[in-house]
Protein backbone atom coordinates (compact mmCIF):
# COMPACT_ATOMS: atom_id res chain seq x y z
CA UNK A 1 0.00 0.00 0.00
CA UNK A 2 2.73 2.64 0.69
CA UNK A 3 5.66 2.20 -0.90
CA UNK A 4 8.46 -0.09 -0.89
CA UNK A 5 11.13 2.17 -0.49
CA UNK A 6 9.32 4.61 2.06
CA UNK A 7 8.00 1.79 4.55
CA UNK A 8 11.22 0.66 4.40
CA UNK A 9 11.57 3.10 7.18
CA UNK A 10 9.83 5.86 8.96
CA UNK A 11 10.24 9.71 7.37
CA UNK A 12 13.26 11.39 9.07
CA UNK A 13 13.27 14.14 10.77
CA UNK A 14 13.73 17.08 7.90
CA UNK A 15 10.95 15.11 5.76
CA UNK A 16 8.61 15.82 8.36
CA UNK A 17 9.29 18.84 8.70
CA UNK A 18 9.07 19.13 4.58
CA UNK A 19 5.76 17.50 5.02
CA UNK A 20 4.69 20.30 7.46
CA UNK A 21 5.65 22.70 4.68
CA UNK A 22 4.12 20.83 2.04
CA UNK A 23 7.44 20.12 0.37
CA UNK A 24 7.46 16.64 0.37
CA UNK A 25 7.33 14.60 -2.21
CA UNK A 26 3.76 12.94 -2.98
CA UNK A 27 5.24 9.52 -1.51
CA UNK A 28 6.44 10.89 1.62
CA UNK A 29 3.25 13.09 1.66
CA UNK A 30 1.46 9.57 1.63
CA UNK A 31 3.79 7.71 3.73
CA UNK A 32 3.07 10.57 6.60
CA UNK A 33 -0.74 10.54 6.23
CA UNK A 34 -0.88 6.52 5.92
CA UNK A 35 1.99 5.45 8.42
CA UNK A 36 0.84 5.38 12.14
CA UNK A 37 3.72 6.84 13.99
CA UNK A 38 4.80 9.36 11.12
CA UNK A 39 1.17 10.71 11.47
CA UNK A 40 1.61 10.56 15.06
CA UNK A 41 4.78 13.13 14.58
CA UNK A 42 2.97 15.04 12.26
CA UNK A 43 0.12 15.50 14.48
CA UNK A 44 2.57 16.60 17.84
CA UNK A 45 3.13 19.43 15.36
CA UNK A 46 0.42 20.60 13.93
CA UNK A 47 -2.05 19.69 17.13
CA UNK A 48 -0.18 22.88 19.35
CA UNK A 49 0.16 24.70 16.23
CA UNK A 50 -3.69 25.09 15.36
CA UNK A 51 -4.29 25.64 19.03
CA UNK A 52 -2.10 28.42 19.25
CA UNK A 53 -3.26 29.99 16.25
CA UNK A 54 -6.43 29.54 17.85
CA UNK A 55 -5.88 31.26 20.86
CA UNK A 56 -4.00 33.93 19.72
CA UNK A 57 -6.83 34.56 17.25
CA UNK A 58 -9.67 34.67 19.93
CA UNK A 59 -7.41 37.13 21.97
CA UNK A 60 -6.88 39.31 19.01
CA UNK A 61 -10.69 39.46 18.39
CA UNK A 62 -11.26 40.01 21.86
CA UNK A 63 -9.18 42.90 22.07
CA UNK A 64 -10.45 46.84 21.71
CA UNK A 65 -10.16 47.68 18.57
CA UNK A 66 -9.94 52.16 18.37
CA UNK A 67 -11.42 54.67 16.09
CA UNK A 68 -8.99 55.89 13.39
CA UNK A 69 -9.80 59.12 14.94
CA UNK A 70 -8.30 57.52 18.93
CA UNK A 71 -5.65 56.62 17.56
CA UNK A 72 -4.37 59.51 15.54
CA UNK A 73 -5.37 61.83 18.34
CA UNK A 74 -2.95 59.51 20.75
CA UNK A 75 0.08 59.53 18.32
CA UNK A 76 -0.82 63.38 17.75
CA UNK A 77 -0.34 63.82 21.74
CA UNK A 78 2.75 61.54 21.66
CA UNK A 79 6.18 62.34 20.31
CA UNK A 80 6.29 59.26 17.97
CA UNK A 81 3.80 60.05 14.83
CA UNK A 82 4.55 63.52 14.81
CA UNK A 83 5.68 65.32 12.22
CA UNK A 84 9.58 64.82 11.84
CA UNK A 85 10.40 68.39 11.54
CA UNK A 86 9.01 69.09 15.66
CA UNK A 87 10.78 66.00 16.56
CA UNK A 88 14.11 67.57 15.56
CA UNK A 89 13.62 71.00 17.38
CA UNK A 90 15.16 70.85 20.64
CA UNK A 91 18.15 69.27 18.76
CA UNK A 92 18.12 72.02 16.21
CA UNK A 93 17.10 74.57 19.34
CA UNK A 94 20.30 72.97 21.48
CA UNK A 95 22.63 73.88 18.42
CA UNK A 96 21.61 77.38 18.18
CA UNK A 97 22.13 77.79 21.50
CA UNK A 98 25.37 76.50 21.37
CA UNK A 99 26.12 78.59 18.10
CA UNK A 100 24.92 81.85 19.58
CA UNK A 101 27.05 81.28 22.65
CA UNK A 102 30.50 80.24 20.68
CA UNK A 103 30.19 82.79 18.42
CA UNK A 104 30.87 85.88 20.95
CA UNK A 105 33.50 83.77 23.03
CA UNK A 106 35.28 82.98 19.38
CA UNK A 107 35.66 86.67 18.36
CA UNK A 108 36.42 88.12 21.35
CA UNK A 109 39.09 85.68 21.58
CA UNK A 110 40.47 86.58 18.00
CA UNK A 111 40.17 90.06 19.07
CA UNK A 112 42.55 89.48 21.84
CA UNK A 113 44.95 87.31 20.04
CA UNK A 114 45.17 90.03 17.04
CA UNK A 115 45.83 92.62 19.71
CA UNK A 116 48.77 90.93 21.75
CA UNK A 117 49.93 89.82 18.23
CA UNK A 118 50.34 93.66 17.38
CA UNK A 119 51.98 94.38 20.80
CA UNK A 120 54.60 91.66 20.69
CA UNK A 121 55.15 93.71 17.29
CA UNK A 122 55.51 96.52 18.74
CA UNK A 123 57.38 95.47 21.54
CA UNK A 124 60.26 93.82 18.57
CA UNK A 125 59.96 96.69 16.44
CA UNK A 126 61.68 98.89 19.69
CA UNK A 127 64.34 96.27 20.55
CA UNK A 128 64.80 96.30 16.90
CA UNK A 129 65.31 99.96 16.94
CA UNK A 130 67.44 99.80 20.48
CA UNK A 131 70.14 97.12 18.47
CA UNK A 132 70.22 99.32 15.75
CA UNK A 133 71.27 102.14 17.42
CA UNK A 134 73.47 100.70 19.56
CA UNK A 135 75.62 98.60 16.79
CA UNK A 136 75.65 102.23 14.69
CA UNK A 137 78.14 103.31 17.83
CA UNK A 138 81.35 104.85 15.70
CA UNK A 139 83.40 104.02 19.04
CA UNK A 140 83.98 100.62 20.54
CA UNK A 141 82.34 99.74 24.26
CA UNK A 142 85.34 98.87 25.89
CA UNK A 143 86.93 102.44 24.65
CA UNK A 144 84.47 104.50 26.67
CA UNK A 145 86.08 104.59 29.50
CA UNK A 146 89.04 106.02 28.56
CA UNK A 147 87.66 108.48 25.88
CA UNK A 148 85.86 109.74 29.12
CA UNK A 149 89.45 111.42 30.04
CA UNK A 150 89.01 112.87 27.02
CA UNK A 151 88.43 116.92 26.73
CA UNK A 152 84.79 117.39 25.58
CA UNK A 153 85.87 119.41 22.74
CA UNK A 154 88.92 116.84 21.52
CA UNK A 155 86.37 114.60 21.33
CA UNK A 156 84.11 116.44 19.33
CA UNK A 157 86.66 116.67 17.18
CA UNK A 158 87.81 113.45 16.75
CA UNK A 159 84.04 112.40 16.20
CA UNK A 160 84.00 115.08 13.50
CA UNK A 161 81.57 117.22 15.37
CA UNK A 162 83.35 120.18 15.82
CA UNK A 163 85.33 121.92 12.68
CA UNK B 1 -15.37 36.35 13.23
CA UNK B 2 -15.72 39.77 12.10
CA UNK B 3 -16.66 40.34 8.51
CA UNK B 4 -13.93 41.18 5.68
CA UNK B 5 -14.05 44.23 3.66
CA UNK B 6 -15.69 43.95 0.26
CA UNK B 7 -14.90 40.37 0.30
CA UNK B 8 -16.20 36.51 1.88
CA UNK B 9 -14.57 34.61 4.08
CA UNK B 10 -13.61 31.34 2.78
CA UNK B 11 -12.73 28.40 4.67
CA UNK B 12 -8.54 27.22 4.54
CA UNK B 13 -7.49 24.02 4.99
CA UNK B 14 -5.52 25.51 8.39
CA UNK B 15 -7.26 27.80 10.15
CA UNK B 16 -10.85 27.74 9.48
CA UNK B 17 -11.62 31.08 7.46
CA UNK B 18 -9.79 33.86 6.13
CA UNK B 19 -10.83 36.95 4.32
CA UNK B 20 -10.21 36.75 0.28
CA UNK B 21 -8.32 39.06 -1.85
CA UNK B 22 -10.62 41.81 -2.29
CA UNK B 23 -11.03 43.10 -5.59
CA UNK B 24 -9.83 46.58 -5.51
CA UNK B 25 -7.56 46.96 -2.41
CA UNK B 26 -7.05 50.94 -3.37
CA UNK B 27 -11.01 51.07 -3.31
CA UNK B 28 -10.65 49.28 0.24
CA UNK B 29 -7.85 51.71 1.47
CA UNK B 30 -10.52 54.75 1.03
CA UNK B 31 -12.74 53.88 4.32
CA UNK B 32 -9.56 53.24 6.40
CA UNK B 33 -11.81 53.27 9.48
CA UNK B 34 -12.70 50.30 8.30
CA UNK B 35 -9.63 48.82 7.41
CA UNK B 36 -8.63 49.40 11.00
CA UNK B 37 -11.36 47.60 12.11
CA UNK B 38 -10.71 44.52 9.98
CA UNK B 39 -7.24 44.26 10.02
CA UNK B 40 -6.21 45.74 13.53
CA UNK B 41 -6.54 41.98 15.21
CA UNK B 42 -4.23 40.40 12.91
CA UNK B 43 -1.57 43.10 12.97
CA UNK B 44 -1.81 43.29 16.88
CA UNK B 45 -1.47 39.57 17.29
CA UNK B 46 1.47 38.85 14.48
CA UNK B 47 3.00 42.11 16.68
CA UNK B 48 2.29 40.73 19.80
CA UNK B 49 4.05 36.97 19.08
CA UNK B 50 6.90 38.62 17.68
CA UNK B 51 7.83 41.43 20.48
CA UNK B 52 6.34 39.44 23.45
CA UNK B 53 5.31 42.61 25.30
CA UNK B 54 1.52 43.32 25.16
CA UNK B 55 1.74 46.93 25.42
CA UNK B 56 4.47 47.26 23.12
CA UNK B 57 2.48 45.51 20.44
CA UNK B 58 -0.35 47.64 20.94
CA UNK B 59 2.02 50.91 20.57
CA UNK B 60 3.64 49.06 17.62
CA UNK B 61 0.01 48.58 16.05
CA UNK B 62 -1.31 51.88 16.29
CA UNK B 63 1.96 53.49 14.69
CA UNK B 64 1.29 50.55 12.09
CA UNK B 65 -1.65 52.13 11.24
CA UNK B 66 -0.86 55.19 11.73
CA UNK B 67 2.45 54.55 9.17
CA UNK B 68 -0.35 53.23 7.01
CA UNK B 69 -3.00 56.33 7.02
CA UNK B 70 -0.21 58.70 5.99
CA UNK B 71 1.58 56.83 3.59
CA UNK B 72 -2.12 55.08 2.06
CA UNK B 73 -1.96 57.70 -1.31
CA UNK B 74 1.18 55.85 -1.94
CA UNK B 75 -0.92 52.09 -1.95
CA UNK B 76 -1.07 51.41 -5.33
CA UNK B 77 -2.74 47.72 -5.00
CA UNK B 78 0.41 45.91 -6.32
CA UNK B 79 -0.41 43.63 -3.30
CA UNK B 80 -3.23 42.83 -0.99
CA UNK B 81 -4.13 45.25 1.19
CA UNK B 82 -3.83 42.74 4.08
CA UNK B 83 0.28 41.92 2.83
CA UNK B 84 1.06 46.01 2.68
CA UNK B 85 0.27 46.43 6.12
CA UNK B 86 2.31 43.19 7.70
CA UNK B 87 5.02 44.89 5.77
CA UNK B 88 4.43 47.85 7.93
CA UNK B 89 4.03 45.77 10.79
CA UNK B 90 7.27 44.03 10.00
CA UNK B 91 9.20 47.28 9.68
CA UNK B 92 7.77 48.49 12.98
CA UNK B 93 9.29 45.23 14.40
CA UNK B 94 12.54 45.40 12.87
CA UNK B 95 12.75 49.24 13.85
CA UNK B 96 11.70 48.08 17.82
CA UNK B 97 14.24 45.12 17.64
CA UNK B 98 17.17 47.74 16.41
CA UNK B 99 16.30 50.44 19.08
CA UNK B 100 16.10 47.19 21.67
CA UNK B 101 19.33 46.19 20.69
CA UNK B 102 20.85 49.83 21.11
CA UNK B 103 19.08 49.92 24.27
CA UNK B 104 19.98 47.13 25.98
CA UNK B 105 20.39 48.68 29.77
CA UNK B 106 16.81 49.87 29.82
CA UNK B 107 14.58 47.12 30.96
CA UNK B 108 12.09 47.20 27.77
CA UNK B 109 9.64 44.32 28.51
CA UNK B 110 8.27 45.95 31.16
CA UNK B 111 4.45 44.33 30.38
CA UNK B 112 6.25 40.98 28.88
CA UNK B 113 3.91 38.01 28.31
CA UNK B 114 3.70 35.91 31.48
CA UNK B 115 3.69 32.44 29.41
CA UNK B 116 1.79 30.51 31.80
CA UNK B 117 -1.07 32.99 31.20
CA UNK B 118 -1.40 32.52 27.91
CA UNK B 119 -3.55 29.39 27.78
CA UNK B 120 -6.10 31.70 29.57
CA UNK B 121 -6.36 33.65 26.22
CA UNK B 122 -8.76 30.85 24.98
CA UNK B 123 -12.07 32.17 25.59
CA UNK B 124 -14.33 30.07 28.24
CA UNK B 125 -15.54 27.21 26.72
CA UNK B 126 -16.43 23.79 27.63
CA UNK B 127 -14.10 21.98 27.98
CA UNK B 128 -12.75 19.95 30.91
CA UNK B 129 -10.07 20.86 32.86
CA UNK B 130 -8.00 18.69 31.73
CA UNK B 131 -8.67 19.40 28.32
CA UNK B 132 -7.47 22.74 29.10
CA UNK B 133 -4.93 21.89 30.97
CA UNK B 134 -3.73 20.37 27.40
CA UNK B 135 -4.46 23.51 25.52
CA UNK B 136 -2.34 25.36 28.18
CA UNK B 137 0.54 23.40 27.65
CA UNK B 138 0.33 23.27 23.82
CA UNK B 139 0.28 27.30 23.51
CA UNK B 140 2.75 27.16 25.97
CA UNK B 141 5.44 25.18 24.20
CA UNK B 142 4.68 27.08 20.74
CA UNK B 143 5.19 30.05 22.89
CA UNK B 144 8.71 28.93 23.94
CA UNK B 145 9.61 27.47 21.00
CA UNK B 146 9.04 30.77 19.13
CA UNK B 147 11.26 32.53 21.22
CA UNK B 148 14.57 30.65 20.32
CA UNK B 149 13.67 31.48 17.10
CA UNK B 150 15.97 34.50 14.94
CA UNK B 151 13.65 37.23 14.36
CA UNK B 152 13.52 36.75 10.86
CA UNK B 153 12.67 32.72 11.24
CA UNK B 154 9.60 34.16 13.97
CA UNK B 155 8.71 36.75 10.90
CA UNK B 156 8.68 33.53 8.42
CA UNK B 157 7.12 31.17 11.34
CA UNK B 158 4.28 33.33 12.10
CA UNK B 159 3.23 34.91 9.45
CA UNK B 160 3.07 30.98 7.88
CA UNK B 161 1.28 29.18 10.70
CA UNK B 162 -0.51 31.97 12.33
CA UNK B 163 -1.58 34.18 9.76
CA UNK B 164 -1.69 31.50 7.46
CA UNK B 165 -0.25 33.45 4.72
CA UNK B 166 0.97 31.46 1.39
CA UNK B 167 5.09 31.77 0.47
CA UNK B 168 4.57 33.97 -2.10
CA UNK B 169 2.65 36.70 0.35
CA UNK B 170 5.46 36.11 3.20
CA UNK B 171 8.42 37.30 0.94
CA UNK B 172 6.12 40.05 -0.40
CA UNK B 173 5.73 41.12 3.26
CA UNK B 174 8.88 40.46 4.51
CA UNK B 175 10.96 41.73 1.31
CA UNK B 176 13.31 38.40 1.46
CA UNK B 177 12.91 35.99 -1.79
CA UNK B 178 10.67 32.89 -1.72
CA UNK B 179 14.02 30.79 -1.55
CA UNK B 180 14.85 32.59 1.55
CA UNK B 181 11.58 32.59 2.97
CA UNK B 182 11.37 28.55 2.46
CA UNK B 183 14.79 28.22 3.50
CA UNK B 184 13.95 30.37 7.22
CA UNK B 185 11.03 28.46 7.47
CA UNK B 186 12.58 24.96 7.31
CA UNK B 187 15.08 26.08 9.84
CA UNK B 188 12.38 27.37 12.11
CA UNK B 189 10.40 24.83 11.67
CA UNK B 190 13.29 22.57 12.57
CA UNK B 191 13.94 24.69 15.91
CA UNK B 192 10.45 24.40 16.62
CA UNK B 193 10.02 20.63 16.45
CA UNK B 194 13.16 20.27 18.37
CA UNK B 195 12.00 22.58 21.31
CA UNK B 196 8.42 20.83 21.49
CA UNK B 197 10.27 17.80 21.76
CA UNK B 198 12.15 18.65 24.81
CA UNK B 199 9.05 20.45 26.46
CA UNK B 200 6.11 18.31 25.46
Amino acid sequence: MYGEIIMSSHLSQDQLSMCILDRATPEEQLHGRECPECSAELARFRDPIATFRTAMQDWSDRENVPRLADVSVFLSRGHRGGNPVWQWMPVAMAVMIVVLTAVPIYVQQRKLQQTQAEEAARRDALLMDAVNVHLSRTLPTPMEPIMALVPDQEFDIEQGGIQ
Amino acid sequence: MKRPLYGCMEPTATSGFIATQVENPVTEIQDFDRVVQFYWPRILRFLMASVRDRDVAETLTQDCFWNAYRSRKAFRGDSSLHTWLMRIAINSVRKFARNRRLQFWRQVERSAVDPAAIGDWLPDRKISPEARALVNEQVQAIWDATAGLSDRQRTVFLLRFMEDMTIPEIAEASGLTENAVNVHLFRAVRAVRSCMGKSL
